[in-house]
């Protein structure tokens, strides 16, 4: 009789779970933590506020020898600089209305690329001069190698250009991607290109 | 029966930026201070498969639209 009567009680249950992945840690919200792409969670690295653009966007930001910075930005097509004691100023306003890409000769002469259906210009004491149109819909990313021509590298067709000097450009490498998003040389002095929608390529 | 992605496109102070990579659309799709617009152009084929109509005949075309939620 006492057992009918008596109701059922369920005790709480211990769920226990572990995230030790990217994966599981990239679904959180960060603060003053950095997560490597291996999984591991680290102390994020202090910011400081060097200069505000007051632009919606910056794409590309190169430093120069004398340690004053470039910064690239949209959606005015602004290029600004900011020298070493932190003092910015416009440096160039181009026709169009994104800047994605810059990159510095052996001189520490500025080059930025311009998008859509852009060029790449040659910027010398604040005044532009037009040095390469690869009739292309994105300029994304700009980069010297030791041969001293600049490599260009594009969207929607996803070639790179080689441009040895101004007007003189040919495509270097179609990589049968969309865009190639991404330059650099490695040590040996081998184009290393990100594509995309396909992940990595090399030149 | 086809399958066409229909890609975004942006709009920035008048000038098209169509199906940019993921990581700029990311950006663009932000709003940024209310310049950049998107909106959609032309799509690309993703898929084409043949349906047997059997002895019917069939003409014409008609396009629905579906919506894909990941």
């Amino acid at each position: 009789m006492l057992l009918l009567t008596t109701p059922l009680l369920y005790g709480a249950g211990t769920a226990t779970w572990e995230l030790t992945s990217y994966q599981d840690f990239v679904k959180g919200r960060f603060d003053s933590v950095s997560l490597t792409r291996d999984g591991k969670l680290l102390i994020a690295p202090r910011l400081e506020t060097v200069f505000s653009t007051d632009q919606p966007a910056i794409w590309s930001i190169v430093e120069a020898p004398d340690h004053s910075l470039y910064l690239a930005t949209g959606h005015r097509g602004r290029v600004f600089r900011v020298d070493a004691t932190g003092k910015s100023f416009l440096l160039w306003t181009a026709p169009e209305p994104e800047v994605f890409a810059l990159a510095l000769d052996g001189k520490g002469v500025l080059y930025a690329a311009t998008s859509p259906d852009g060029k790449v210009y040659r910027i010398e004491n604040g005044k532009a001069q037009e040095y390469f149109a690869p009739k292309s819909k994105y300029i994304w990313a700009l980069a010297f190698g030791k041969d001293g021509a600049l490599y260009v590298a594009t969207g929607d067709q996803g070639k790179i250009f080689r441009v040895p000097s101004a007007g003189n450009g040919e495509v270097y490498y179609d990589t049968g991607q969309t865009h190639i998003t991404c330059l650099a040389f490695d040590a040996q002095g081998r184009l290393l290109a990100a594509a995309n929608p396909t992940a990595f390529s090399t030149a | 029966m086809r399958i066409w992605r229909a890609p975004p496109s942006y709009s920035v102070l008048d000038e098209d930026l169509p199906d940019p990579p993921a990581s700029v659309a990311l950006v663009l799709s932000k709003g940024s201070g209310g310049t950049a617009n998107p909106s959609f152009s032309a799509g690309s084929k993703m898929a084409e498969r043949e349906i047997s109509a059997g002895d019917a005949v069939v003409t014409g075309s008609r396009t629905i639209q579906v919506e894909i939620k990941e």
